[in-house]
């Protein structure tokens, strides 16, 4: 397999900002996008939910599962995300599925200070209070749009691959903050 | 006398921490605490800025955002701002600070000479000025030159602001603005009941008016129960140096935090400044009270200051303005202030407007104070700086001048206006309340509440009993939840009523009253915009100035109306108040603008293959926010006018490649995806087969051309559509509202895939012979015919990559189009430049794309520009007449089916050697005139006609009624008319031979 290049391998990481915050790349395999025909969606749900392992697929604005995670990024639609690389799910003519698995760049912010590091970014409630594991909502960060998923005690960040770079410098520069005591 | 640092006190001061600073460059020294206004005055600094117009000296009058004197210019070089109010700087070490509107300095101004001259200067002197007779001569434009110069307080540096910005979006339950004892109160409260609370305050320091008292708060002494609330509010965020600028709808607040301008060395990293945008719960405005000045002679001298300000000085700041005052005054606030002065050492008297004596004179009294029941002050004495005042009593209306103190402070409580410019910005009416002679805030909107002196509350206990009724409710409002009972107090404190006194006059001499010191706006101002018509308060607000800028009404506001309603003879309700807008003190425009400055002026857009062109030698173009390979730069004296030309040959004679990842990519699924394009698209895709491609044109509903591409038939139900890098988020989008709102039965998903996929065209006669051997699959001219689609491996640096090829062309040559998922672009471009290179071919970049689609004839974003039909741009023979599609109906109207519309055609030189420019009008010749008959959309060498130079444009009546004629490409801007030969756009392989073979 050669070995896939991404917009942020050039980059130095992960890069700590002080005892409170961590920016890193969360390096995927596969990101399926599922979008489901108006009075197919629970078959379309159905199948991205056994795909990911889980009994249920997320409502709304909610995401769930691990190494393979079901995003409800839409109504009509799902992000599947794996860590490995997967094939795709067979929806069987109930929606159609596309491979966006290089079209992401997927950065995560970690540690106690991530809410106000977010806060500096985008114009959304993000404190753990409000966004609690598995919540995810899309914003934009600089005019570029991302969707923000709650996931292992982080938030991972995804943005079209082709601002990768500038979303990365973009965050690390607003991030040198937090390592000034 | 000037002012000194006093023995003892200074809640806010550290006197073992001296700070230096340049006053003027003169070397200063404050301590830490020090406010800049407080360090000059603790270095007898008295004249520190002089008046807008007359020039008159000035010194500091408030210790707060009222300021309207000392305003000053702080920092140097690109750091330099003027109009800094001194009571708002926060004192640090190495500190630089000048005067203004001076020259050669405040001390001495030779502008004071206007001052004499003052009854030209009057309200609406620049108005008449410049309506003036002469008007547009040649002796009054100097005039008027001299008049600019004049105008204006301080100079902004010309330098580009160094300094960086940020925004934030803050949430809380409630937000409090303001931490004098009403806020903090409040906060309390809220947090008591687990609330997130954030606290704004203005100040460097948390405490608001507490920190100038050194009485007791409910059985504390002042510091020891501040001490004792701020411990209570660990959990709730604290934010000082944060002034809450505005209040929008929805009741977002507009919050400026000050970062590190009190940093004598801060940390790069650290932005100057914050826009913090907050969305709470709740809002508490306790933004306190300001207290007024009173209209008498040559009230701006100085020393004459607020009385509360001359207080803060001492108490907090332990520095005495001087060694004598007098304090004029109609209320019982002034009191506090003058046994403040008192205790201080300074030798104080009161001049009470009230005739009759009252508790708060008896015990000033009490404390040593002299007080003068009945009496007013009448024209502060002193050229320079106030060194005593004359005073008399009123008779009838006006002032007998019966006596004089000598004093070097003359201080000032004209009463207290509620702080309620936030609640005003939500257009919320101030309502006159005449028992306490000031303005209040109307009913404010859902969710927001004053609380503190902004509810008029006029004492310390009011004003916590009231806070907590205020933060009661909110807390019942977030959380259903009840604490007590609290009654909220009525308006009020005082224990003696207020007496209206805006201004002292005599009855036989004028005086001049300043009621804004920032504009020079005196009472005689007021009075002469009433007499010329200007009734409104609005208007006489425009006039005179009064109010505007920085002040916002702070200072003079409520005195200013109060004259125009006395000389239009109506009450204050009738006569109104005018409107506070925001910011309610400034914010730097470079906060504005936050991140997006610089390197992030705007986001950008990258390639996968970006890194690795960097690294042999591209430039990068701006296109949109792409970069885009721009061309190489492959020896050290080669440049853009030479490089384009050689990869424009390459591609001709050999081979080259170019990224082509920013097409705009969109993924159109579903059963009725071909019925979707059909409709879409001019030309018709519901037959087009799976594995062949078909450039496509689509139209606006006016039939104007929108977009074109070639799409890619990949499956049954699946096909990639590619527009153009320009219009790929609005095609998208275009697509979206079809299927969401015109089309929603038609079963078709549209995805954008621009970023899954990276691209390269390898583009020439050996195109063919470079690509074959890297493959897995069969390139072949019968396997893969113009228009024809490969699915296939390449073979590259440890193993294989999976790759789209469609065999499209945009240069006119062999040409194929290789996509690869993008993470596999780097290897992709890396396998394919050694072999573009050992075939004598080399990359390009889009200044030769641009060269080779100019020969071919090929339109782009630069000729579909909103304006062109299909017939325009030379495809009018693709629109299908056997389907409807959006635009047919409307392309038809007479006006886009002229013959003499402009039609795209190519240009060239009759002279060889001359150029013409993008942009020029193409003119009949010796008819340069108007707009011309067409325009040039592209330039560029044309190695297909040996170098000459090739123009591509519209003409009208297109090559159909030009070829081969002259016409004249003006260039009026660069002052430059050419001779050209008009052609047919399609002279470089008319047949398609070379791309096709």
């Amino acid at each position: 397999m050669v070995e896939r290049v991404s917009a942020l391998a050039d980059e130095e990481m992960p890069l700590q900002f002080g005892p409170g915050l961590t920016l890193s790349e969360r390096r995927v395999g596969s990101i399926w996008q599922l979008a489901a025909w108006p009075d197919r969606l629970g078959d379309v749900a159905a199948t991205a939910a056994a795909s990911a392992g889980l009994s249920t697929a997320p409502g709304p604005l909610q995401a769930d599962g691990s190494s393979m995670r079901l995003l409800r990024t839409e109504p009509l639609k799902l992000l599947l995300v794996s860590d490995e690389e997967s094939a795709a799910p067979d929806l069987g003519g109930s929606g159609t599925i596309i491979d966006l698995s290089h079209a992401r760049t997927v950065i995560r912010v970690e540690g106690a200070l991530r809410a106000d590091f977010m806060a500096r970014l985008m114009p959304l409630d993000l404190r753990p209070k409000a966004f609690p594991e598995g919540r995810i909502a899309t914003s934009a960060i600089h005019h570029v749009a991302v969707t923000v998923d709650a996931r292992g005690g982080g938030l991972d960040l995804y943005c079209f691959r082709s601002f990768g770079r500038a979303m990365w410098e973009h965050l690390v520069e607003t991030a040198e903050q937090f390592a000034v005591a | 006398m000037t002012g000194y640092r006093l023995q003892s006190g200074g809640s806010g001061i550290t006197r073992d921490e001296p700070l230096r600073f340049t006053w003027d460059g003169e070397a200063c020294q404050g301590v830490q605490g020090d406010s800049l206004a407080s360090a000059l005055m603790s270095c007898g600094k008295r004249t520190v800025a002089r008046g807008f117009k007359y020039h008159r000296p000035r010194g500091i009058m408030s210790a707060g955002p009222e300021e309207g004197g000392a305003l000053v210019t702080v920092g140097e070089g690109a750091r330099r701002e003027p109009n800094a109010k001194t009571p708002c700087i926060e004192l640090y070490d190495g500190l630089v600070a000048t005067g203004q509107n001076a020259w050669p300095n405040v001390r001495f101004d030779l502008g004071q000479v206007n001052d004499v001259f003052s009854r030209f200067f009057s309200a609406g002197f620049y108005y008449k000025t410049f309506m003036g007779v002469g008007r547009g001569t040649w002796e009054w434009m100097q005039f008027e030159k001299i008049i600019r110069r004049a105008a204006g307080m301080g100079a902004a540096s010309h330098e580009a602001d160094p300094a960086s910005y940020e925004y934030v979006h803050d949430f809380c339950d409630v937000l409090v603005v303001g931490s004098g004892p009403a806020g903090l109160a409040a906060a309390e409260a809220c947090v008591a009941e687990e609330l997130d609370v954030m606290v704004v305050e203005q100040d460097f320091a948390l405490g608001g008016s507490l920190l100038a008292c050194t009485g007791q708060v409910e059985g504390q002494l002042a510091p020891a129960w501040l001490t004792a609330r701020l411990e209570a509010l660990k959990g709730a965020r604290l934010l000082p140096r944060t002034t809450a600028f505005g209040l929008y709808d929805t009741n977002v607040v507009g919050l400026y935090e000050k970062v590190t301008d009190h940093l004598a060395h801060p940390h790069e990293a650290l932005p100057r400044g914050r826009i913090r945008i907050v969305r709470p719960g709740r809002i508490i405005l306790a933004t306190g009270a300001l207290e007024r000045p009173i209209a008498f002679g040559n009230n701006d001298r100085p020393g004459c200051m607020l009385a509360h300000g001359a207080q803060t000085y001492v108490n907090r700041f332990a520095v005495a303005p001087g060694k004598q005052a007098v304090i004029a005054t109609n209320n019982d606030g002034a009191y506090a202030s003058a046994m403040a002065l008192e205790a201080a050492g300074i030798n104080t008297t009161v001049l009470d407007v009230r005739p009759n004596g009252h508790a708060a004179a008896e015990e000033a009294a009490g404390a040593g104070v002299k007080v003068r029941a009945g009496y007013v002050p009448v024209r502060a004495q002193g050229s320079k700086s106030a060194t005593g005042i004359e005073i008399g009593p009123m008779e009838n209306g006006h002032a007998r001048s019966s006596d004089r103190i000598f004093t070097d402070i003359v201080a000032m409580s004209g009463g207290w206006s509620p702080a309620i410019h936030l609640v005003s910005h939500r257009g919320v009416k101030p309502v006159w309340d005449a028992e306490h002679c000031c303005f209040v805030s109307g009913e404010p909107p859902e969710g927001v509440a004053l609380t503190g002196s902004a509810a008029a509350q006029f004492s310390t206990e009011r004003c916590l009993d009231h806070a907590r009724a205020t933060a009661e409710d909110a807390i019942h409002a977030l959380t259903g939840r009840r604490t007590r009972n609290a009654e909220r107090p009525d308006p009020g404190g005082w224990e003696t009523p207020i007496h209206a006194l805006w201004e002292v006059t005599l009855k036989d001499e004028k005086l001049k009253s300043f009621i804004d010191p920032q504009h020079d706006v005196t009472t005689e101002d007021v009075r002469l915009a009433a007499r010329e018509g200007y009734a409104s308060v609005e208007h006489m607000k425009r006039y005179t100035t009064l109010g505007m800028a920085t002040d916002q009404g702070k200072m003079g506001g409520v005195i200013g109306l109060a004259l125009l309603a006395d000389a239009l003879e109506q009450s204050i309700p009738e006569t109104g108040i005018t409107t506070f807008r925001p910011p309610y003190t400034p914010v730097p425009i470079g906060a504005f603008a936050g991140r997006a400055s610089g390197a992030h002026w705007k986001p950008i857009r990258r390639t996968p293959f970006h890194e690795v062109l960097e690294e042999t030698g591209f430039r990068f173009l701006d296109v949109g926010v792409w970069k885009r390979a721009w061309w190489q730069k492959t020896r050290p004296d080669e440049y853009l006018d030479s490089a384009y030309v050689r990869e424009t040959r390459n591609v001709r004679e050999r081979v080259g490649m170019v990224d082509v990842t920013t097409l705009g990519k969109i993924a159109v699924q579903g059963p009725d995806a071909a019925e979707f394009l059909n409709r879409v698209y001019v030309n018709g895709f519901g037959k087009l087969p799976v594995g062949k491609c078909r450039y496509g044109v689509m139209l606006r509903d006016d039939g104007i051309v929108f977009d074109d591409g070639v799409t890619w038939r990949l499956g049954e139900e699946e096909f990639l559509m590619t527009a153009t890098t320009a219009h790929a988020a609005t095609v998208m989008a275009w697509l979206e509202m079809l299927l969401q709102s015109r089309w929603p039965d038609l079963r078709v998903h549209v995805a954008s895939t621009t970023d899954q996929w990276a691209g390269v065209a390898v583009a020439g006669p050996r195109a063919r012979e470079v690509l074959q051997p890297l493959l897995t699959g069969d390139l072949s001219n019968e396997a893969v015919p113009f228009m024809g689609i490969l699915q296939a491996e390449m073979k590259v640096e440890g193993g294989t990559i999976p790759v789209t090829i469609a065999r499209i062309s945009f240069s006119g040559e062999q040409a194929f189009e290789v996509m690869t998922p993008a993470d596999w672009g780097p290897i992709l471009w890396k396998t394919l430049a050694p072999a573009v290179e050992a075939a004598g071919g080399s990359p390009y970049g889009v200044e030769a794309l641009g060269a080779l689609r100019i020969e071919k004839g090929h339109v782009t974003g630069a000729e579909l520009d909103g304006r062109v039909t299909l017939e325009d741009a030379g495809l009018g023979k693709m629109a299908s007449s056997k389907k409807p599609f959006i635009g047919n109906v409307l392309r038809k109207r007479p006006d886009l089916t002229r013959e003499d519309r402009p039609q795209l055609a190519h240009f060239v030189p009759v002279n060889d050697g001359e150029r013409f420019s993008i942009g020029a009008i193409v003119c009949e010749n010796g008819k340069i005139e108007g707009h011309g008959i067409g325009w040039i959309t592209g330039v560029t060498v044309a190695p297909v006609l040996d170098d000459k130079w090739l123009g591509i444009g519209f003409v009208a009546g297109g090559p159909a009624a030009w070829e081969g004629k002259t016409v004249t490409i003006a260039d009026p801007v660069r002052g430059r008319n050419t001779e050209v030969r008009v052609m047919s756009a399609h002279q470089y392989d008319p047949k398609g031979e070379r791309m096709h073979g």
